[in-house]
């Protein structure tokens, strides 16, 4: 039963050309989508309902070993594809201080809504260079924010710069992030060796028509301490005459998705983003199922009374949809919040809302696995109530349970996306999938940047791809092994 | 049937009496108001406050204003809104109205649309159609409503084809389709990969059975086959899927409609919630868990009208708890 290798693997990427190749009738197909058990019971009833060979041919089982590495792989894609989904959003949310070039809150403001920086190999001279770099932004028109290059100076990136200092997986200091530009930029006599951000630059002599006196805030008093940044470098004319364009006097930074319209860095806010939300809904739908779960167990398990009080109540919970109770629930409470208290209030709510349907769920497989003769045996050994249900009745219904769990992740992380989106889960300065696309809601940004301002609605779209992917998966892993 | 709507009414009323506690409960425990937003950005002082809360009965104990409410709402008032210093009940109806056709659109636009793929890909499965419906399902079940509320906003401000803009003016009259449109399409779409997973798998199961063996042996065209005896055998779980989807459709309104400027319902209830407009916070609550027991009430009735074998038997749940009385019962032998 070990997972052979089938050598013929890669001809067989999804079912649906398997099944398109043998023009696989219903269930044989590994990718129907509803319990094959319902459909089962037609071929057993009705097993002379096709009239030619093929039909039923289709219908056996795979032979051989081939037929069966081959199913069973048709069968797990979606698992192993999801599983790879979820997992990567995982590790890149927890390494996400690392791969995030910026810090997420620094603000360029002489910099608001740049476009994705361009990365070149080529100068403008028409020369190629091996390490790709970037060009200096200038801001041509204020107003309308459109910006042009400066070919003036090249800015070459590099892997693993030093940045803002953080503490990787909150433990260890350090500065190094995955990219960024390079200490030494090429040439240019005019560009200080120092390559933090302009501090000290001639921010308040900007002439930038945006806003803000400092060029960048807060934060950014804790990126490397400049050793001793000279002061000569900034005070060339070049380098005025560059912060009077408004772009930033030390170097250029690299935003791969633009910057947002205090200048902060799209792409390290869209990575501390799936942080939080990638933390509050999935947390949220994995205490709340545990609740579910638990009240489930009683519920089925304890008397009537207790029985009827609870599912009246998970009846009242489910007679209303789920976000307008979320929002009802949020309007309780102050509107501005910090944001990891925010974060805990939208973990509380989804708690205080989402054990109802787990709760159902549970309630159904407790009391329809109490009657099954494994728990009679059980029962006749002289064993605790607890123990049974928790001991030999739950393992049997987890399955279905981590299912519905899976079910329920997405609900969740879009409440959570929506409310931050509606600005009453987690709020600016702290970066939120939801609260990222507010800017979206902007149809004249809209227009100009559709891609990058729909770059976190990619990100949702993903993840819950994956995570439906994975469920996929799950649910039909159980359905063959039931079987 | 009769019977039916009544019991069925009265666990409604129940569930909204219980429904309407907790959410009053939760409102008021809390201790946030209106009027605790306005001490705080206009400064009025606490004698004001106190004046406020008594013209507003905010000072009298919960119960009693529970009960004040409920009393209210018996006789058809639902108070007045802190924010839009109108009756709640003027405010919510023309944008109950407009949240009702943008969610009967969107719940036709996905049925329809269901109905045929379902019924092209049940034909033939693992044929063209059937992987088509396939990967339709995993896309619309994967890309959540605010995606494509955004989508489809990025798509009407670049191109010209449909006014920018929702619901426009406040009457009945200024709907349009083409504006209708854009919200009702992104409503559907979530809603495509329920409908059209369930089509598919209840037709092709449908047309394995007998009696669409027999309809095929009389003679008549597939197509009157499909329509009139295998849909009508796959329609009972679509059916209890709508109601299901009145729930989702409400939850799906809210986002759509804020992003994509349809004033209806939804977007009435942010803006309760970012004024903290508890009474017509309430009412909406209230609306709308009405609004989705009755689409739950409709989906039944619908269900016995479809499927004769539901009329007469007793309902799943008071079988359940006969069965439930004794706690270790022997497996009877067919379950």
């Amino acid at each position: 039963m070990t997972d052979t290798q089938p050598p013929h693997a890669p001809d067989t990427p999804t079912p649906t050309t398997r099944a398109a190749d043998t023009s696989t009738p219903p269930r044989a197909a590994a990718d129907t989508s509803a319990p094959p058990r319902a459909a089962g019971a037609h071929v057993a009833a009705a097993p002379h309902v096709p009239t030619d060979d093929a039909w039923e041919r289709a219908h056996a089982a795979p032979v051989g070993w081939r037929g069966r590495a081959r199913r069973r792989l048709a069968r797990r894609w979606k698992l192993v594809v999801g599983l790879g989904i979820v997992s990567t959003f995982y590790v890149v949310a927890v390494l996400a201080n690392f791969i995030a070039p910026y810090d997420a809150s620094e603000q360029t403001r002489q910099q608001p809504l740049a476009p994705p920086t361009r990365i070149r190999l080529r100068d403008a001279e028409g020369r190629w260079h091996a390490r790709p770099f970037i060009y200096r932004l200038r801001l041509t028109d204020p107003l309308a924010r459109t910006y042009g290059e400066d070919t003036s100076a090249r800015f070459p990136l590099a892997l693993f710069t030093r940045g803002h200092a953080y503490k990787l997986f909150g433990l260890f200091p350090t500065d190094r992030h995955l990219f960024g530009v390079a200490r030494d930029p090429h040439k240019p006599s005019d560009t200080p060796r120092n390559a933090s951000t302009s501090r000290n630059a001639n921010a308040t002599s900007s002439t930038s028509a945006t806003q803000g006196t400092s060029a960048t805030q807060g934060t950014s008093a804790n990126a490397t301490p400049s050793t001793s940044a000279p002061p000569g470098a900034n005070a060339t004319p070049g380098a005025n005459a560059q912060a009077a364009t408004g772009a930033n006097a030390a170097t250029q930074r690299v935003h791969l998705l633009g910057t947002d319209e205090f200048g902060r860095d799209r792409l390290s806010r869209l990575l501390m983003a799936s942080r939080f939300s990638l933390a509050v809904g999935p947390l949220g739908t994995l205490l709340a199922g545990a609740l579910g779960v638990f009240l489930g167990c009683v519920s089925g398990y304890a008397g009537r009374r207790v029985d009827a009080l609870l599912m009246r109540a998970a009846d009242a919970m489910l007679a209303l949809p789920d976000l307008v109770l979320i929002l009802a629930a949020r309007a309780a409470f102050p509107l501005v919040l910090p944001p990891t208290r925010a974060g805990l209030l939208l973990v509380a709510i989804f708690i205080a809302i989402g054990w109802a349907e787990m709760a159902r769920l549970a309630r159904g497989l407790v009391l329809g696995l109490r009657e099954r003769e494994f728990v009679l045996a059980a029962v006749s050994l002289g064993l605790t109530e607890t123990r049974i249900l928790f001991r030999h009745i739950l393992p049997n219904a987890l399955r279905p349970l981590v299912v519905q769990l899976s079910l329920m992740l997405p609900a969740f992380l879009l409440a959570e996306t929506a409310l931050s989106f509606l600005g009453v889960g987690v709020q600016e300065p702290a970066a939120s999938w939801g609260n990222m696309l507010v800017n979206a809601g902007n149809l004249t940004l809209l227009n100009q940047q559709p891609l990058v301002l729909l770059s976190p609605a990619f990100a949702i779209f993903l993840f819950v791809l994956g995570v439906r992917l994975l469920s996929d998966g799950l649910r039909r892993d159980g359905d063959q092994r039931v079987r | 049937m009769l019977k039916l709507i009544l019991s069925r009414a009265l666990q409604g009323v129940v569930v909204l009496l219980v429904v309407s506690a907790l959410t009053f409960a939760l409102l008021a425990a809390a201790g946030g108001d209106a009027l605790g937003e306005l001490a705080g950005e206009q400064g009025a002082s606490e004698a004001t406050l106190q004046e406020l809360r008594r013209v507003y009965g905010l000072d009298e104990p919960l119960a009693a204003r529970y009960a004040h409410w409920l009393s209210n709402l018996a006789r058809g008032r639902m108070g007045e809104s802190f924010y839009y210093h109108a009756p709640v009940a003027s405010i919510i109806w023309p944008r109950l109205l407009r949240t009702l056709a943008l969610s009967a659109a969107a719940l036709a636009l996905a049925l329809s649309f269901s109905l045929v793929l379902g019924a092209l890909a049940a034909r033939r499965r693992g044929g063209a159609w059937d992987r088509a419906s396939e990967f339709i399902i995993l896309l619309t079940a994967s890309t959540p409503r605010i995606v494509l509320a955004l989508i489809a906003l990025a798509i009407v401000a670049r191109t010209s084809w449909f006014p920018v803009g929702g619901a426009g003016g406040e009457t009945l009259a200024d709907f349009s389709l083409l504006r209708l449109l854009p919200p009702a399409i992104v409503l559907a779409l979530p809603l495509v990969a329920l409908f059209l997973a369930q089509a598919r798998e209840g037709l092709s199961a449908a047309l394995a059975q007998d009696f669409v063996q027999v309809a095929r042996a009389k003679g008549l065209p597939e197509r009157a086959v499909i329509m009139r005896h295998a849909l009508r055998d796959a329609l009972n779980p679509l059916i209890t899927l709508f109601g299901y989807a009145s729930g989702s459709v409400v939850s799906g309104s809210v986002i759509v409609e804020t992003v994509l400027g349809w004033s209806g319902l939804g977007a009435l209830s942010v803006n309760a919630v970012r004024h903290r407009d508890v009474p017509l916070l309430m009412g909406v609550v209230i609306v709308t868990a009405t609004a989705v027991l009755a689409g739950n009430l409709l989906a039944d009735i619908l269900l016995r009208l479809n499927d004769p074998r539901l009329r007469p038997r007793p309902s799943a749940h008071a079988r359940t708890s006969r069965r439930n009385r004794s706690s270790f019962n022997l497996p009877a032998s067919g379950a």
